[in-house]
């Protein structure tokens, strides 16, 4: 028996760590499916270790972007790059995280923009759940980020 | 096998039952969460 003992403890540790393993999948697949409210997104930015993409889907006219936005966010309107305005078309990575911000009826960008990147979750709500929340917002055209001042979201 | 290296690899089996207990009833939770949403649209407008 003692001579098992050690095989045991083996056997036991590899089949839970299997079973982390695949926990650990599931919990990265259920992220992506699950929105983000305002008040967890604000959380993410205030976090200097997380590492984020704002994606803003409205419409880059007076009304939607323009008018006010998540600070940070990048616009690309429906979810095409085409529709992005010239300084934002080299500030959109498929490969990071990414948060994307909707408005009214913009459901079917959402879902085609979900395939677009490799890791994409929503914000709750929108633009409109933000602004609800009174987080910071910005006003006016894109400018992408500075390098000399770190790039950083808010 | 010495007494403390039996009780080192059944801690580590506690530590490790623990953690895949914990994650599973919380992707549980988090999976119910999905299919059943709270109301709250994706793009704004009224829930």
């Amino acid at each position: 028996m003692k001579r098992f003992e050690p095989l045991l403890y083996g056997a036991v540790m590899a089949v839970l760590l299997v079973a982390l393993i695949a926990e650990g999948r599931r919990s990265a697949a259920l992220d992506g499916k699950l929105a983000l409210n305002a008040k967890e997104l604000y959380g993410l930015l205030s976090n200097p270790q997380v590492k984020l993409q704002l994606v803003d889907l409205r419409a880059y006219d007076d009304d939607n972007y323009l008018d006010a936005h998540v600070p940070g966010s990048v616009p690309m309107p429906d979810c095409s790059i085409e529709n992005a305005p010239p300084a934002a078309r080299d500030r959109i990575y498929p490969y990071v995280q990414t948060v994307l911000i909707a408005g009214d009826g913009q459901e079917a960008a959402v879902e085609r923009c979900r395939g677009q990147f490799m890791n994409a979750r929503v914000l709750a709500g929108g633009m409109t759940a933000w602004s609800d929340a009174l987080l910071p917002e910005d006003v006016g055209d894109y400018s992408p980020p500075k390098n000399s001042a770190g790039g950083g979201c808010l | 096998m010495k007494l403390q290296v039996r009780l080192f690899f059944l801690a580590l089996i506690v530590a490790l039952l623990a953690a895949v207990v914990g994650l599973r009833v919380r992707n549980d939770a988090r999976e119910a969460q999905v299919s059943q949403p709270t109301g709250t649209p994706l793009a704004g407008g009224t829930p």
